[in-house]
């Protein structure tokens, strides 16, 4: 336990009063009797009268002095401390995306998670911060050490209905990181989130899962098509549970219900219907009276609006009679309008048909339009016809294909159809025996080509034939509507700078000021959105959108572990923090039954007046309903006119260091100041931004900040990050010190955050004067060039003064051009002609030097040309090669490439430099590469070239790669047709896995500061522990001289045993590893399971490692696989052999420091046991052109499993489980194909040393192959220019051209088309690094042309030679209602802020009330405060009053009554007969002498 | 306080058909309406016996003369008149609870009984002279006394008693009422020395409520009323009850002392009905005239 404030101890002192009031003698009652001698039976020896008395216990005593203790325990704040995995200050970023508000839990799971959190919360370390942000990138609690906070704004939280936004929430988790605190992160989430996004989030992330139940059944898709007769409506629905579900389809059209339409979905599965509905413009279809359980009910209903199509003139020619399944399906498209041919109405029009369909006739060697074919006899184009073949059986389906997407064509059946030989054309649909459906083109026109007759099967009665024609002829016929659905979560944008009014579905019309962002749309429905003209003869327009819920959230299996999320190093980590959890509430609790005990012993008065008696029990009465409050633990909220001012200090490059230091000046400034009560924070931004020091009380500045992107200046950030660390609690204000220069975010719509939160913000300006600079604007030179050719290389150089420069042109390495030339201020043109050597690539450098040049950054360009020649192949070879004898076979893949005249260039895959190496390649080969060899950057280069440029890939595997090179769920995996997993169950086996770790001496070397190297081996064996499922088993020994099994092989123990089994592990002396791989083996050998496996960690050194191979390989012989992790000087000398021997894989661990995610890494390639070895012949599943005429192949001896994606090919299928051997796909631009197995020192070494041209037949499918034109990139300032020329492109041509960042971020440009036929656009470029750009030029849906370029932008935004942007940061300021740009001095003046509101604790003051309420008490209870012999009133026995009522009632009788009451003697008198008592005597007497007389 | 809030006139209507009558002959101090056990003038025969020398000739019985030839007197019943003597313990502890006020009023009832049959009274305090009252006017004159005592001093009921016994006349015995709270050990003495002479005693035990049934509790220190001694007591209901035993036990000795002396004893209660306690005191003395 620990106390808080330890001065509380203090009221400990508490307990001499009560004592004292104890040892006091208790005053005795005086009580006045008739007489005592009666009492003295019952006296008790009383001594001489002093005041004070010995101690006596008693009950009141002993629970007045427990009630001290527990004041005094209270007061202190106590807490209990525990050991806890958490950092000082946690971060918990919450998703709220729309799965989250599925009901698999109650009530769903971001109340789980909420539940979670606030359980999490309280583990976190003594004095421990928090912060909460959700997955759209909001900050809902910022650096708040208060529980009671994080539980409300926990409670606040809401289910959003877009997907997360995790590059936003990332950079904001990030920026909320302290300088002065660890920070650690907890990601509760129901794990809906793609690989990539997972590698964004922190490291040492920890990932709480939700939910457990994905069974949902949705709406994933809804078109709505215009028929002749109204609407045809295509839904499909997905049912993701484990039960057929069926259920009522509900549609509206224009708020007219329509009648309901069953539908059944098989578990597993979709369906896809489509449903005749009445003209209109807006459909709603929900799902209802659903009969399998569906948790999430957010996807039950989809919205579309009807596109507009363009109509289309379709002429279809047929030898006798056109099939009336194809005619009836073509004029149930209401955008088709059938001319010339065999209209069913008989009116022949002449016009000229977008679309030609030829039902079973030879179309015309040269078509005048695009082309539908059914079976032509003589097939058509490359399409060759041959003989019938008798009743194919489907076998592919080209899926990836968006005429095929969705379609579910397995259930056709074919009576025959033509034996076709496709050509290059492509294959959708085929059976084994032959294609059934290719699309392909000849010269401009495309074409579909059926290989049967409509009837030869039984496609015209299925619901896809009429989608499959209607999107053929859109397709064809360029009739695709006009995107018009988009989902929730997307900002509603318009290139339109008019006033707009955006329509809620809800109906409320929300007016957008000109120049002002549109709102994101939040909600799902029908939103309009009208666009104003700017004046008055322009027309409103009007544009209709259904937003519908993200395709990605309709996916709610949640996942219980995140496998690109390296995990918590929680075993590491346990002991280093402390948290602490208060028990006030229960001391309080106690403490009230205490002095309610305490209430009951003293109820008896004991000798004090009554009414000091009566003041004692009112004020234990107050003290109890005190004690009461403080359990309730309340809060006051009150005004506070307290400034909190957040500094956000520009920290980009283009400030520079004596900007910096002016903005610290500043803050010092304004610091000094600053009064007692005012609040600061600070934080420094860049390209992002960083919490330097939390708002708090008299802050200092530290010397230490955190590192920011300097390249780039995002204002944007910067704001929302001052925002969410500005208190609540205060009046705030954000101080901007910076130039204003931005080079991204939009900084307009943070200010206006910033103004609805009520934070002012005011700016300072600090920044670098740049008089001498002098920089390359722009350089460019052409894409492409011949040998010998003279180019000429341009660029603009600008100036800030006039001045002399020093202009070097290099090409790679070599100096071109070098001369001192004269420049004026602004923009100086220069160009140079060169001549272009005879091949290659020809990487240009520009730079440019000045005497008073201060911005290096800006001075050096680049440009590239790439030189036509042979074919460019880039190998890239995995490490493995290093040390693996033989190699991996990419010197023997080179040596073939280049044999058939290719041009290799061999590469370590490490040393891919991205983009740039890239430039005039025309495919990549990368060669058993491991996932770590390749850091993000390269893999996003990679990923862009591929896709934007593209530039064809083929991945060869090994033992370090696919499921060995981890690449499960990575960036590069994204990029593959397999995934590195098999899921079938009954591939699954179980381990048994003994870790074998050294710990001679060497291993107590610290390694970080504060860990050992065994700390850190410790940890990764603990990590490696969860990794495995619950049926394997484990086995950890330490080795020094002697062997010591910490953790016997066992069965998998829970984490906490095996934690603590291997926290025994301790460092001893030598090292002989000799010998304990036979150990591990024995003890393995008694675990019944598939795969037994020794993993080594070692620090390099062990006495003989010869024996040891000797050793590793006589297990490998008996089925045992042996894995070394290491590090140290001598490890891979003496330890590769070792891993090569034993089967497994050889880790270098670098430093320690990598071990816990590497052991990770190495328990699940060996619990996934991807690797299959063996004997396989492979079998030809495709018909594509490497594996197409293969007769005969060798055999292949191991191979990597993986799992084909659903729309990749396989070429090639091996093994027991028909795994995929070569599979492709296309990816973007580019095509990419894998080899499962190795480059043939292992495996695959029949086909390695194979004559065939495989290999270069391989490579060369997925080189880009189409038509003729240049693509043409360059940066200017911070603008992109893109330019696709070719020539004889078809007059409605159109480019797509997308443009992939170095941040990895592909964006679309809008291109036009200019006079001379080439496309021109333009795109922000902000930041310094490759760009790839691909562009597609179509026509009519048909490829004209396919090529890519690559741009280098040599500096980013940051350096672009400028000034100060004063009114950008004034009109930031005034947006808020600030002041501009202020002095140092006002940076706290309280003028113009909104008043915020703090919250007083009341607990411990009212603990302090009840502790002075109760001293009060006992003493009114126990002293006496006036004389009691002086003053002690007589106390009389009760005395009956009596009354006397005088009455003249007659009915009374004559003589006096008299009677008793309880209370009161009640006279009644007569009023009396006047008589005095002698005459009453008389009377008396005479009475008595009658009654004698009678 | 008037002497009709002592003596209401409806009590003394109704105590009219009373008299004083102890249950044996008393020796007055005259001729009264009393049975004496001398032997008076009265009509009544009462006995005979021998002639001494002195007697009255005029009382022999000349008729057992002429037969027996015996001087033998004739003995007639002599009427005497009763003297009641009211002992009032008037000391301070009267004063607690309406004690005095019920001794009063007790003394006011029976001595009206008294003075309408003619009996000789006296009423006796522990301090101030002893107060004779007679005749038609001693009612009033007695009601006045009454009314102007005030408790006073510490008891000392015995040597009350024997200064009452001292200053009575030699041969007279009449009937002694002893009103008190007997709260002093020198309650024996009293009722020890009351019936001495041959006088009846009456002892009226006059208790507040709470002096039978103690409600008190907690650490007290008692005050005696009289004497200022002060018992510290701390009461819990064992020592309360140890208490009600005693006062339990003191009654029981008082009632067993007046048995064994003769003495007729009458606990009052303050809240008893005084009008029906005084019916039964009456009765039980001389029962209903008709």
């Amino acid at each position: 336990m620990n106390l808080l404030n330890p001065w509380g101890v203090l009221a400990g002192l508490l307990a001499i009063p009560v004592i004292v009031a104890h040892i006091l003698r208790p005053a005795r009652r005086s009580v006045e009797v008739s007489s005592t001698w009666l009492w003295r039976a019952a006296a008790v020896p009383v001594t001489a009268r002093k005041p004070w008395e010995k101690l006596r216990w008693s009950w009141p005593l002993v629970l007045q002095l427990l009630g001290v203790a527990l004041l005094t325990l209270g007061l202190t704040q106590p807490v209990i401390r525990q050991t806890t995995a958490f950092s000082d200050h946690t971060v918990f970023i919450f998703d709220n995306s729309a799965s989250m508000g599925a009901t698999d839990v109650a009530p769903n799971r971001l109340g789980e998670a909420k539940q979670k959190a606030k359980s999490l919360r309280r583990k976190l370390p003594s004095g421990g911060i928090a912060s909460i942000v959700t997955t759209d990138g909001q900050v809902v609690l910022s650096t708040n050490g208060s529980e009671r906070s994080f539980d409300r704004s926990v409670d606040s939280l809401k289910v959003g209905l877009t997907s997360p936004d995790i590059v936003q929430t990332a950079l904001v988790a990030q920026g909320l990181q302290t300088a002065d605190r660890d920070t650690g992160f907890v990601l509760l989430s129901d794990g809906q989130l793609t690989a990539a996004e997972q590698r964004l989030l922190p490291p040492g992330l920890r990932f709480e899962p939700v939910g457990v139940s994905g069974d949902n059944l949705s709406i994933s898709q809804l078109l709505v098509d215009q028929t002749s007769g109204g609407l045809a409506a295509t839904i499909t629905v997905r049912n993701r549970s484990s039960a057929n579900a069926s259920m009522s389809v509900k549609f509206t059209v224009d708020e007219v219900a329509q009648p309901d339409v069953a539908l059944a979905v098989a578990a597993n599965a979709t369906t896809t219907q489509r449903v005749a509905l009445p003209a209109g413009s807006r459909v709603k279809a929900s799902l209802q009276q659903v009969s399998s359980p569906d948790v999430f009910g957010a996807d039950d209903q989809a919205f579309a609006v009807v596109g507009q199509r363009r109509r289309v003139k379709v002429k279809i020619s047929s030898g006798s009679e056109a099939s009336v399944f194809l005619k009836r399906a073509v004029q149930a498209l209401s955008y088709v309008d059938i001319v010339d041919g065999d209209g069913d109405d008989g009116t022949k029009s002449k016009a000229q048909a977008d679309v030609e369909i030829f039902d079973g006739v030879n179309p015309p060697s040269s078509l005048a339009a695009p082309a539908l074919i059914f079976a032509a006899p003589d097939g058509y184009g490359p399409v060759t016809a041959s003989k019938n073949t008798p009743a194919p059986a489907l076998s592919f389906v080209d899926t990836s294909d968006p005429l095929m997407v969705g379609l579910d064509l397995s259930d056709i059946l074919f009576e025959s159809a033509q034996t076709l030989s496709p050509g290059d054309a492509d294959v959708l649909v085929s059976a084994p025996e032959t294609p059934l459906i290719v699309r392909g083109s000849t010269g401009t026109q495309p074409f579909v080509y059926f290989g049967f007759e409509p009837e030869a099967s039984n496609l015209p009665l299925d619901i896809s034939f009429p989608v499959l024609i209607d999107r053929i002829i859109a397709d064809l016929g360029g009739a695709t509507a006009s995107e018009s659905a988009v989902e929730v979560g997307t900002r509603l944008t318009t290139a339109s700078t008019a006033r707009r009014t955006v329509t809620r579905p809800s109906g409320k019309a929300m007016p957008v000021p000109a120049g002002e962002p549109g709102p994101s749309i939040d909600e799902a429905g029908f939103w309009t959105l009208a666009d104003e003209g700017t004046n008055e003869s322009e027309a409103t327009s009007t544009r209709r959108i259904a937003a519908n819920l993200p395709v990605a959230e309709q996916q709610i299996e949640p996942k219980r572990k995140l496998d690109s999320v390296t995990q918590g190093d929680k075993a590491g980590a346990a002991g280093t923090n402390r948290s602490q959890r208060p028990i006030l509430r229960w001391v309080i609790a106690a403490l009230l039954v205490v002095a309610l005990g305490e209430w009951f012993a003293v109820r008896r008065r004991v000798g004090v007046p009554g009414r000091q008696w009566k003041a004692a029990q009112i004020s234990r009465g107050v003290v109890s309903a005190l004690l009461l409050s403080a359990l309730i633990a309340p809060r006051l909220g009150v005004p506070t006119k307290r400034v909190a001012t957040v500094f956000a200090l520009d920290a980009s490059d283009s400030v520079g260091p004596a900007g910096r230091r002016q903005a610290i000046e500043f803050v010092e400034a304004a610091l000094a100041k600053a009064p007692k009560s005012a609040r600061a924070g600070v934080i420094v931004f860049g390209g992002n931004a960083r919490v330097t020091a939390a708002t708090q009380r008299q802050l200092i500045l530290s010397d230490s900040s955190p590192v920011v992107d300097a390249t780039r200046t995002d204002l944007a950030s910067a704001l929302r990050l001052a925002s969410a660390v500005s208190p609540s609690d205060a009046s705030r204000r954000v101080i901007l010190l910076s130039d204003g220069r931005r080079t991204e975010g939009d900084d307009t719509v943070a200010s206006e955050e910033l103004r609805r939160s009520g934070i002012r913000l005011d700016a300072a300006i600090v920044g670098r004067s740049q008089p001498g600079d002098v920089a390359v604007a722009s350089f460019s030179a052409p894409a492409k060039a011949t040998g010998g050719e003279r180019l000429t290389l341009r660029a603009v150089l600008q100036a800030a003064e006039a001045t002399q420069a020093l202009v070097t042109l290099k090409a790679g390495p070599d100096i071109v051009d070098q001369r001192t030339i004269d420049l004026r201020p602004g923009p100086n043109p220069w160009a140079v002609d060169i001549v272009a050597p005879a091949n290659g690539v020809l990487k240009y450098s520009l730079e440019v030097k000045a005497a008073n040049d201060v911005v290096v950054e800006n001075d050096l360009a680049f440009a590239a040309t790439s030189l036509a020649g042979p074919f460019r192949v880039l190998l890239l070879a995995g490490d493995s090669n290093t040390y693996e004898t033989g190699g991996n076979g990419s010197a023997a893949l080179a040596a073939t490439l280049q044999s058939s005249g290719i041009e290799v260039i061999t590469k370590p895959a490490a040393q891919f430099s991205g983009l740039d190496d890239l430039t005039g390649v025309s495919a990549v080969v990368m060669v058993d590469v491991h996932r770590r060899e390749l850091n993000s950057d390269q893999v996003k280069a990679l990923t862009a070239g591929v896709r934007e440029l593209g530039i064809g890939l083929t991945v060869l595997g090994g033992t370090n790669s696919f499921g060995s090179g981890n690449y499960l769920g990575s960036e590069l995996e994204a990029l593959l047709p397999v995934v590195s997993e098999v899921n079938d169950p009954k591939r699954e086996t179980n381990v048994a896995m003994a870790i074998i770790i050294d710990t001679s001496g060497s291993m107590s070397a610290p390694v970080d500061g504060k860990r050992t190297a065994l700390d850190l081996a410790k940890a990764a064996a603990g990590g490696a522990t969860r990794e495995l499922k619950e049926k394997d088993y484990i086995g950890v020994v330490g080795v020094d001289d002697d062997r010591e099994w910490v953790l016997d092989v066992q069965k998998r123990p829970d984490d906490d045993g095996a934690v603590k089994a291997i926290s025994k592990l301790k460092v001893g002396g030598g090292t002989v590893i000799e010998g304990s791989l036979t150990d591990a083996a024995q003890r393995l050998s008694k675990a019944e399971v598939g795969v037994r496996h020794i993993l080594v960690l070692s620090d390099g050194y062990t006495a003989d490692s010869n024996a040891l191979i000797q050793e590793a390989a006589k297990l490998r012989a008996a089925g045992y696989t042996v894995s070394v992790v290491g590090a140290g000087p001598d490890i891979e000398a003496n330890f590769s052999k070792v891993a090569v021997a034993g089967g497994g894989r050889f880790i270098p661990g670098g430093d320690f420091k990598n071990l816990p995610s590497l052991f990770a890494e190495e328990t699940q390639t060996v619990a996934r046991n991807l690797v299959v070895e063996g004997s396989f012949l492979p079998r030809i599943t495709s018909a594509a052109a490497p594996v197409r005429d293969l007769t005969t192949a060798p055999e292949v001896k191991g191979y990597q499993a993986s799992t084909l994606r659903p729309t990749a090919q396989a070429f090639l299928r091996v093994g027991d489980y028909d795994d995929p051997l070569v599979a492709s796909w296309q990816a973007g631009l580019g095509k990419v194909t894998t080899w499962a197995s190795d480059g043939g020192q292992r495996w695959a070494g029949g086909w390695a040393n194979w004559d065939e041209p495989f290999w270069t037949s391989l490579i060369k499918d997925t080189m880009l192959n189409g038509g003729t034109g240049s693509v043409r990139a360059t940066v200017d300032d911070d603008t992109m220019t893109v330019r696709v020329s070719g020539t004889d492109w078809p007059a409605d041509a159109g480019a797509l051209v997308t443009v992939r960042g170095p941040d990895g971020t592909a964006a679309e440009v809008q291109m036009r088309r200019t006079s001379d036929g080439s496309f021109v656009g333009s795109v922000d470029a902000p930041r310094a690094g490759g760009y790839a750009v691909g562009a597609a030029v179509t026509s009519n849906g048909n490829p004209v042309f396919r090529g890519g370029s690559t741009a280098i932008r040599g500096y980013s935004a940051e350096y672009r030679p400028g000034a100060v942007e004063r009114t950008r940061l004034e009109g930031l300021s005034k947006r808020t209602g600030g002041r501009g740009i202020i002095s140092a001095s006002d940076a706290f003046d309280k003028d113009g802020l909104t008043t915020g509101q703090r919250n007083l604790a009341l607990s411990g003051p009212l603990l302090g009330l009840a502790a002075l309420g109760w001293l009060i008490s006992i003493a009114l209870w126990r002293i006496q405060f006036r004389s009691s012999l002086a003053t002690t009133p007589k106390v009389r026995p009760r005395k009956l009053r009596t009354r006397t009522v005088v009455t003249d009632d007659p009915t009374q009788p004559a003589s006096a009554v008299r009677e008793m009451s309880k209370e009161e003697i009640i006279q009644v008198t007569p009023p009396l007969p006047p008589t005095n008592l002698d005459q009453l005597l008389t009377k008396t007497r005479e009475e008595r002498s009658k009654g004698r007389r009678s | 306080m008037s002497g009709s809030d002592l003596l209401p006139a409806e009590r003394a209507a109704r105590l009219s058909a009373f008299t004083l009558r102890p249950g044996r002959p008393l020796i007055g101090s005259g001729a009264g309406a009393h049975r004496s056990p001398r032997r008076g003038t009265s009509i009544d025969f009462a006995d005979h016996r021998p002639y001494y020398s002195g007697d009255d000739i005029r009382r022999v019985d000349y008729h057992i003369y002429a037969r027996l030839d015996q001087l033998v007197l004739r003995l007639y019943e002599a009427d005497d008149d009763l003297t009641v003597r009211f002992l009032i313990d008037t000391s301070l502890s009267m004063s607690v609870g309406d004690k005095l006020l019920r001794a009063k009023e007790l003394t006011a009832a029976l001595g009206f009984v008294a003075l309408e049959h003619r009996d000789r009274l006296s009423v006796h305090t522990l301090d101030g002279p002893p107060m004779s009252f007679n005749g038609g006017t001693g009612l009033p004159a007695l009601l006045h006394h009454l009314e102007r005592l005030v408790g006073r001093g510490q008891t000392d009921l015995g040597g009350s008693v024997r200064r009452v016994l001292s200053s009575t006349a030699q041969g007279r015995s009449g009937l002694n009422i002893i009103v008190s709270d007997l709260l002093s050990p020198g309650w024996v003495d009293a009722i020890r020395l009351a019936p001495a002479r041959g006088a009846a005693t009456i002892v009226v035990h006059v208790l507040h409520p709470d002096e039978i049934e103690p409600n008190l509790s907690g650490d007290l220190d008692l005050v005696d009323i009289e004497t200022q001694d002060r018992v510290s007591v701390s009461l819990d209901p064992t020592q309360i009850s140890k208490v009600k035993a005693t006062i339990a036990e003191w009654m029981n000795d008082i009632r067993q002392a007046t048995a064994s002396l003769g003495c007729t004893y009458v606990p009052l209660r303050t809240d008893d009905n005084l009008d029906e306690r005084l019916v039964e005191i009456l009765t039980s003395l001389s029962g209903q005239r008709t």
